[in-house]
């Protein structure tokens, strides 16, 4: 069966008006789950893992099953389904072990308690749009749950079971932890907020005061550090540990070697002092290790557990050594000593640079052959267990024994493959578009395992938010990420139009974005996939329709004086032409136009314009639209001006 | 393809009793060869492997190709050869191939185990080519021809081959034999075409797991020829060539590289020094993972460094040739012999060579092709000229531009050594095409012909060089790359820069030529007037008001010498100029190369008793410091035009037998001797006597310099000659030098020139002028004609016609000209 709750959402070129009126329809209305994970019949998806104190059981957050499996460690298999309302996306369990909180994704999404014990569901809380990364407060009062679309976090009372209040963050966030003392929550921003072209272009950790209900500080990554996947506290409550991407997207994208284009990291925090320590680069200097996703401590906060879902590895870092190798690293450089010219590390801001600073100190563990997408990773003892989201499969690794090979356990019989002979891929038995997600997702189909696709499109096919100088229009003239929703129904592809279709723009970027060559069912099966891709309800929606706001902005945008609708006509909201409407930047080219790009999802993809210059989408419609050649919008009063950007960022 | 009938069937092979007895020993239980079975080595029942001759005149790891320069009826390689196959399990020896004049060498066995790739010269035949054979010896196929030698090939996994060729017609720039490159052509043949453009060796490709090439590059540009032999690393299609490992580090030949199954590592023959003979060396594990400089990341395994083309089964499983044997080895170095050649094989002289398992193997990734034939030209983003391992005392803004230079092939060479190129210092002739500027933010973007050899010289507002790139670049036609691993750390990402770089928000720069100035300086020609304008008037043989003669003991006149001029010889030895030498070094500290580092360029700013260059002058003295400070500008010069030069390493035209050597000699015996007695005052005896000073790698402190043959004989003025000059008193003419050693009073050797002292040295440089004269001229002189053997090679490569008349005039220059231009890269239709 197929979850697909409003399948007339899905937009025929050659039938137009008819999807004109039944993606209102679609759009408007209250939608199940549809945010962070894809609806994939038949797969299990596992993306959140949490143990019991006792080591004995593993409850298993299944994206795409709506269930929550409870794995017997000892025993090596499922004991128990649980089936919750959404898309599970995190967990978080009691001190005690008996109670289990798991956020439930939606545009409405809910908190379910569990009783680790029976299974029973204990109480239902509210949570936002995309609700995810519960964490509790130690003393057990307090949840904290990040609503990744509404970019706040709700702060719910478990006496009472009432959400307290809100507190603003920056944007998406997606992870989140607590100090021991429980004064400060961390907060990763999946994204950066500004605009593209700024000097610095970076993602922030919000740190929020946890009594004065404010962030109180933000620890910015190194410039173009994004795309935050995870964030953990270690347990002698000293670091914290991001997980994330830190691009060079300041360079034309001529080659991936040596992190050219996507380097991956993770940033340490010193919790006593609240300040980066710095930041590591998990690749090696010819191996890219894409796209770090979550994160495990041992119990001794010796070693850090990383997990990499684009490369299927896990790492495992001496922490303590990486720490001691920080601390010898000087501020300045001591010019009156000579300089190791083999050393790319002689001062702490060089250390975000460094392809060989983790050499000797971190191991990269292949997980096996068909154990595919990690993300979620937690640690039993000197046992690692790592979900793999794609292939519906726990890894092993045993740290006691690091010659050991990873061993493989199956979560669902589909994924334990048809009978006792060999085991065979997972790919095989995943639907056109599970396997096009996977694809999507697989930095095994890159060279050197630099980045994936969802490297810069992170999100389910989103945007990361930053300027690429691409070489296929020339160099020099980088354009803003484009979302890949909707990019199918939307042609030309890229923001100069210079692919005819999403199709062919998926075949250049295997060939000139990840270097490599690929059979074309891999094409095939990733345009099924970005096909699949649904629209996410905005977070501005008020149960599921327009503002008061928005439906005064929805007039200003059909206004004809105005013009919007013009060439942003509603259904896909694109022409699905290339014009000139005044935005052009300093590097653009005196006759560049820029292709019409679709509205839909506008509140997800800022920045925006083809060089992401507007940070909001009040700046497109203000700033960056001087001479009215973008729509008539100077006559517009504050007033309407807020209207439309509402109804704007509704669609 | 033609098929070859000496490929012998299966039912024709071989086996012999001798070897079942070895295989014996191999099979008792135990054996390191049965945990290896039970283990990597899971599934290896054959294993394939040539047998031949090696050269064993020449020791050098590539002389084992055509034929020798001054003599092609002189191979490099033997006669005599086998293609084996090796049964692990049954100890069946195998003949695929046998031909008792021919050569095998270097098989590789396909991906899916069913055909051998190999390298074949076929007996009664001068070149190697690539052919294939089935593993049972059938289906022989040619897949190469030509008159050219194709080797060392591998295949990629799109189908296509790599290999080595000496299609590109070059030989190497310090020896008698010709250079092979990584070319590139289909799986049967065709479409070969160049994806390197070095002017030396590339050895040994073979593709790493993740679809590069890993390969030896031997490379050297204004350092030592002898230490730079590395692993680098391209894609298939010959964009993205950069350092592997090793390259910073002089020393070692790292070669036949191949990656360990289930590792990020290599496994590699280390040959020490500048090699042994078929590179033989010491099994060496090689990990990347800290990076190109990083030395003790190459571990050897075990102990001894006379193994060849170590294979690797895995991490701790080895195998190898040794000698006439073949060999496993684990990590800690234990072996064992697994098998030798048959008596008569050994009795030949054949060695076991390139032994490799007949297995299937996964093809590594594709990596796309970005090549496009149909561009004349790369271009090239450099990010920031700042960021670099050795740029500190470099301030932002000093650069301005890049002058970009191209290191020029070599047409044919004829010893060890560089004379009369240089004197210690560059090999090769080094071609001004230009600059392109260096934008405010340190970065530049430039358009540079696809396939050629090209290095820069970061220059400052007065042109004067910063920072000098000590190897080359190439780019493929359509390649669009930037700086990766030339300035930045080796393990660095790239920097925090401004967005977008200054320099690619307008087109590409075009390398701007510099008007007036010759693309290849020839030193005579160019150079000495400038000096005889302003320097020659002091620093000259004739007693001058303005200072002359010789003052500060400096001669620059463009007197012969034996090799050089005096001049050239003078501003050498008193580092009136600044250049990488024939040293093991490089990565200098900024402003300590070329121009900016050349006293010759201070001397003449007004401040040396007010001589001043004139803008002009400056240039070309500056152009010719910046590319390489070069002698001659053709390599028409080498080989002849000396007396006392090399051939092959030895002293040849020494004079030696003459007359006037002889006489000459007894004088300087009996009357200079006496006070010469001190080695560091020792006087040469004959045109060819160095006196023990390395020809090659001469210091330039010592004291042995200043009356070394290159400067106290003059072959154009004789009686100029400061050999005469010193001793005669200055009432004959001369300058009376000498001076008694312990009291330091004047001594008067020559009172007159009727001594007949003086006039048996002055018989002697009369003699080297009349040499130089009738015999084979120097490149500078009238009539020059160059070597037969120059002239044979331009006929080969077609600039030459074939009937060119013996004594038909040749312009060398244009004839050089028209050479390397023929080797440029020039898309099909243009």
């Amino acid at each position: 069966m197929r979850l697909r709750p409003h399948p007339q959402a899905l937009i025929s070129i050659h039938n137009l008006h008819v999807a004109v009126l039944a993606c209102c329809l679609a759009w408007f209305a209250p939608q199940q789950a549809q945010s962070a994970s894809l609806p994939q019949p038949g797969s299990l998806s596992p993306a959140a893992l949490a143990a019991t104190p006792d080591g004995t059981r593993l409850f298993i957050a299944c994206a795409t099953a709506k269930q929550i499996a409870v794995f017997d460690v000892a025993g090596g298999n499922i004991t128990r389904r649980i089936t919750v309302p959404h898309s599970p996306s995190g967990l978080a369990l009691s001190s005690d072990g008996l109670r289990l909180y798991v956020t439930c994704a939606a545009p409405h999404s809910s908190v379910r308690v569990l009783d680790t014990g029976s299974g029973k569901t204990l109480a239902t809380l509210p949570a936002g749009h995309t609700a995810m990364a519960p964490v509790l407060s130690p003393d057990g009062k307090t949840l904290f749950v990040c609503n990744r679309f509404n970019n706040d976090i709700s702060v719910i009372d478990l006496g009472t079971g009432k959400e307290q209040c809100r507190i603003p963050v920056q944007r998406e966030p997606v992870a989140a932890a607590i100090s021991h003392d429980g004064r400060f929550l961390l907060v990763a921003n999946h994204l950066h907020t500004g605009p593209a072209d700024a000097e610095l272009v970076a993602a922030v950790v919000s740190v929020i005061d946890t009594a004065a209900r404010k962030v109180v500080k933000e620890l910015s990554l190194p410039d173009g550090g994004g795309v935050l996947n995870d964030l953990r506290v270690s347990p002698d409550g000293k670091y914290a540990v991001v997980t994330h991407l830190l691009p060079h997207f300041r360079l034309p994208a001529t080659q991936l070697d040596r992190g050219w284009m996507n380097s991956n990291a993770a940033t340490i925090i010193d919790l006593a002092r609240m300040e980066i320590i710095n930041t590591v680069l998990l690749d090696n200097i010819d191996r890219g290790a894409a796209d770090p996703w979550g994160i495990a401590w041992s119990a001794d906060s010796a070693t850090l557990l990383i997990t990499h879902a684009g490369t299927h590895e896990v790492s495992v870092i001496d922490f303590a050594a990486t720490l001691a190798r920080l601390s010898k690293m000087p501020a300045t450089l001591d010019t009156s000593k000579p300089a190791d010219p083999t050393s790319a590390s002689r001062v702490q801001a060089d250390v975000p640079n460094d392809l060989a600073f983790l050499v000797g100190v971190r191991q990269r563990i292949k997980l096996p052959q068909n154990d595919l997408g990690p993300r979620s990773v937690v640690l039993v003892g000197r046992k690692a267990y790592v979900a793999n989201y794609f292939s519906d499969s726990l890894s092993v690794v045993d740290l006691a024994s690091p010659q050991a090979k990873p061993q493989s356990i199956p979560l669902s019989s589909r994924s334990a493959g048809a009978g006792a002979g060999k085991p065979t891929s997972p790919l095989d038995r995943m639907p056109l578009a599970r396997k096009g997600e996977f694809y999507f997702h697989d930095a095994g189909i890159c060279f050197q395992g630099w980045q994936s696709c969802s490297t810069c499109h992170p999100g389910q096919a989103r945007v990361d938010g930053l300027n690429w100088d691409l070489l296929n229009d020339g160099i020099g003239n980088p354009k803003n990420t484009k979302s890949m929703l909707l990019a199918h129904k939307t042609p030309p592809a890229m923001s100069m139009g210079v692919r005819d279709t999403a199709e062919t723009a998926v075949r250049a970027g295997i060939q000139h974005i990840l270097f490599t060559v690929q059979p074309e069912e891999v094409a095939v099966a990733i345009d099924k996939y970005l096909k699949s891709l649904q629209p996410v309800p905005s977070p501005l929606l008020v149960n599921g329709q327009l503002s008061d706001s928005a439906r005064r902005g929805e007039k200003v945008f059909k206004d004809r004086q105005v013009g919007c609708a013009a060439c942003h006509p509603p259904g896909l909201f694109t022409d699905l032409k290339t014009y000139d409407v005044g935005t052009r930047g300093r590097f653009d080219k005196p006759t560049d136009r820029f292709d019409t790009p679709t509205l839909v999802e506008g509140w997800r993809t800022a920045p925006y314009l083809h060089d992401g210059s507007a940070a909001t989408m009040r700046d497109v419609l203000t700033t960056h639209n001087p001479s009215d050649k973008h729509g008539k919008t100077s006559q517009l009063t504050p007033q309407q001006i807020d209207d439309l950007a509402a109804y704007l960022l509704s669609l | 393809m033609q098929t070859v009938p000496r490929a012998l069937s299966l039912a024709a092979l071989v086996t012999s009793a001798t070897l079942l007895l070895s295989l014996a020993a191999a099979a008792a239980t135990g054996t390191l060869l049965d945990q290896f079975r039970a283990g990597p080595m899971t599934g290896v029942d054959d294993i394939i492997f040539a047998a031949r001759r090696i050269n064993e005149t020449d020791g050098h790891w590539y002389a084992n190709i055509g034929y020798y320069a001054h003599d092609p009826q002189r191979k490099a390689w033997r006669e005599g050869t086998k293609l084996y196959r090796w049964s692990l399990a049954t100890g069946k020896l195998s003949t695929l191939l046998d031909d008792p004049r021919g050569g095998v060498r270097d098989p590789q066995v396909h991906y899916e185990g069913g055909k051998i790739l190999f390298s074949y010269r076929k007996g009664g035949t001068e070149q190697y080519h690539l052919y294939e054979i089935n593993p049972d010896g059938g289906g022989l196929r040619q897949l190469t021809d030509g008159p050219y030698d194709d080797i060392e090939p591998t295949y990629l996994p799109d189908g296509d081959i790599i290999f080595v060729s000496t299609r590109c017609k070059r030989w190497v720039n310090c020896w008698l034999t010709q250079v092979a490159i990584l070319h590139r052509c289909d799986a049967n043949g065709r479409n070969v075409r160049p994806i390197s453009s070095n002017n030396e060796q590339d050895n040994t490709p073979w593709p790493l797991p993740d679809g590069r090439i890993l390969y030896t590059r031997w490379e050297y540009v204004d350092r030592s020829q002898v230490h730079y032999h590395h692993l680098w690393v391209a894609n298939p299609d010959g964009t993205s060539q950069m350092t592997w490992y090793g390259n910073l580090h002089p020393g070692i030949v790292m070669i036949d590289a191949k990656p360990i199954p289930g590792s990020d590592k290599v496994v590699a023959s280390f040959s020490p020094g500048h090699g042994q003979p078929e590179h033989a060396g010491q099994i060496t594990i090689v990990d990347p993972k800290a990076g190109p400089d990083a030395q003790s990341f190459a571990q050897p395994v075990g102990r001894g460094n006379q193994f060849r083309d170590p294979w690797a089964f895995s991490e701790n499983c080895f195998m190898a040739a040794v000698g006439p044997s073949l060999v496993v080895m684990d990590d800690t170095g234990k072996q064992q012999e697994l098998f030798k050649l048959p008596a008569a094989d050994r009795k030949a002289g054949l060695q076991l060579h390139e032994p490799r398992p007949l297995l299937p193997r996964p093809r590594e990734r594709v990596i796309p092709d970005r090549v496009d034939p149909k561009a004349a030209s790369g271009r090239l983003v450099l990010a920031d000229i700042y960021d670099g391992r050795n740029m500190a005392s470099v301030k932002r803004g000093d650069i301005k531009k890049l002058l970009v230079l191209e290191t020029l092939p070599m047409p044919i060479h004829y010893t060890g050594g560089m004379e009369p190129i240089s004197y210690g210092g560059t090999f090769t002739l080094e071609r001004i095409v230009g600059t392109v500027p260096v934008e405010e933010d340190g970065s530049a973007y430039l358009e540079l012909p696809a396939l050629r050899s090209f290095f820069f010289v970061a220059l400052d507002e007065h042109d004067l060089s910063v920072k000098r790139m000590q190897s080359f670049l190439t780019v493929q036609p359509g390649e669009t790359t930037s700086c990766v691993g030339c300035h930045e750390q080796r393990t660095q990402t790239p920097r925090p820069t401004p967005m977008p770089l200054a320099a690619v928000q307008r087109p590409p720069s075009r390398i701007e030529p510099i008007a007036g100035v010759p693309e290849v300086i020839d030193y005579p020609r160019d150079v000495q007037p400038v000096l005889d304008s302003l320097c020659a008037s002091c620093h000259g043989y004739e007693k001058t008001p303005a200072g002359g003669p010789r003052a500060g003991r400096l001669i620059l006149t463009g007197d012969h010498g034996p090799m050089y001029s005096h001049s050239y010889y003078m501003m050498t030895i008193a580092r009136l100029i600044s250049d990488g030498r024939n040293k093991p070094e490089s990565n200098y500290a900024p402003r300590t190369l070329g121009s900016s580092a050349s006293r010759l360029l201070t001397l003449l700013d007004g401040t040396h008793y007010g001589v001043k260059a004139t803008p002009r002058q400056k240039q070309m003295l500056r152009l010719w410091i910046e590319s390489g400070a070069a002698y001659p500008g053709t390599y028409a010069s080498l080989g002849c035009g000396m007396i006392g030069n090399y051939s092959e390493n030895q002293e040849i035209h020494t004079g030696q037998d003459w007359p006037a050597t002889r006489a000459a000699a007894e004088v300087i015996e009996k009357r200079c001797a006496v006070c010469h007695a001190e080695p560091a005052r020792l006087l040469p005896r004959n045109l060819a006597d160095e006196r023990g000073v390395s020809f090659w790698e001469p210091r330039l402190d010592d004291p042995r310099l200043l009356t070394s043959r290159h400067i106290v004989f003059n072959l154009s003025r004789p009686e100029k000659s400061l050999i005469l000059l010193a001793p005669l008193a200055e009432s004959a003419g001369g300058w009376g030098l000498c001076r008694d050693p312990k009291t330091r009073e004047p001594r008067t050797v020559f009172a007159d020139t009727g001594d007949p002292g003086y006039q048996a040295l002055l018989a002697l440089c009369v003699a080297g002028k009349d040499s130089l004269a009738q015999g084979t001229r120097r490149f500078d002189m009238p009539d020059f004609r160059p070597r037969a053997d120059w002239v044979r090679e331009m006929k080969r490569y077609g600039i030459l016609p074939v009937d060119l008349a013996p004594t038909a005039a040749i312009d060398c220059y244009a004839t050089e000209q028209k050479y390397w231009q023929s080797l440029w890269y020039l898309p099909a239709g243009l």
